[in-house]
């Protein structure tokens, strides 16, 4: 069946039709959603967790969607806080030391039953850890998901040219890490 | 060593990361289980519910009203000779003296009637 957004949008405020209409948004988006999550929190039971937390504000803060921005760059605001939010709590409640968080995720990583790579792609990763949440979103959105700046600018709030800027200077740390163990 | 664009030619923009065998064709339907029901009816039950409590303070009183006159009556027409009342309307001034006795003692009115057809008055 065809997915009509503007169509999907006015059901979503009929409350007769809402639920059939989030259920054609979330068959659209689950996918998508969950690769940028699992990007941010590695492991795929957390990355499940989270999506389904997005899932769950989404639904509940419906009725104040007002279609002024697109319903996907919405949905990506929303994962992205879930997994900022997410990986907060792991270092706020003693999971996680606060300075040792990057070690967590890569060893997460490396224990993971689920990542699929060689030891260049877990190396690629592991740089990738390392950088500030923010600057790694920018990052996985540019290199992985091919993003448009203003895209990103959309879902991120901040201008072009600072996600420009955010974006090269996480590619040189990612490429001063990778030449280090040659 | 390989930069980043070099790494991105190899791989392309896979990520590698895999997921359990069949996640995704069954993601949906485990989403939309796990979400509440909403309420669709609230508006309209607010209101209704919004009239009826403008009207309710004045059906209340109109209801209060007619259960005083009401009571008022019925104790002004009351036959168990519980609660006498005087009775003085349509009592002629040349009634027996035992009818104005009784009638200075208040019976109530059944009894009068009562009381004046077995004297034949």
């Amino acid at each position: 069946m065809e997915y009509n957004e503007l169509e999907i949008i006015r059901h979503l405020h009929d409350p007769e039709k809402q639920r059939q209409a989030f259920a054609k948004v979330v068959a659209k988006y689950s996918e998508k959603l969950y690769w940028q999550i699992r990007k941010m929190v590695i492991s795929h039971s957390d990355s499940d967790d989270v999506l389904q937390n997005t899932f769950m504000k989404a639904w509940i803060n419906i009725e104040n969607f007002r279609g002024e921005s697109k319903l996907s760059t919405w949905l990506y605001r929303i994962a992205i806080n879930e997994s900022i939010t997410f990986l907060n709590k792991q270092n706020n409640h003693g999971t996680v030391e606060m300075d040792d968080a990057e070690s967590y995720l890569a060893n997460k990583l490396e224990s993971d039953d689920w990542f699929d790579g060689d030891e260049l792609q877990m190396k690629l990763q592991k740089a990738i850890l390392r950088l500030p949440e923010k600057q790694r979103l920018v990052f996985n959105m540019r290199y992985f998901d091919e993003m448009k700046y203003e895209e990103m600018s959309d879902i991120l709030g901040t201008s072009v040219g600072a996600l420009k800027a955010s974006y090269h200077h996480a590619a040189k740390k990612i490429e001063d890490f990778m030449t280090r163990d040659v | 060593m390989k930069n980043l664009d070099d790494i991105k030619k190899q791989y392309g923009s896979a990520q590698p990361f895999k997921v359990p065998e069949n996640y995704f064709e069954h993601l949906s339907a485990k989403v939309m289980e796990t979400l509440p029901e909403k309420e669709t009816k609230v508006v309209e039950k607010a209101s209704v519910y919004s009239v009826w409590s403008r009207v309710k303070p004045v059906f209340y009183m109109a209801a209060m009203l007619a259960v005083a006159f009401w009571s008022i009556e019925r104790l002004t027409n009351d036959r168990s000779g519980s609660a006498p009342v005087q009775v003085t309307a349509g009592v002629s001034e040349q009634a027996s003296d035992a009818v104005s006795l009784k009638l200075a003692m208040s019976v109530d009115e059944y009894s009068l009637y009562e009381y004046m057809s077995e004297e034949g008055n």
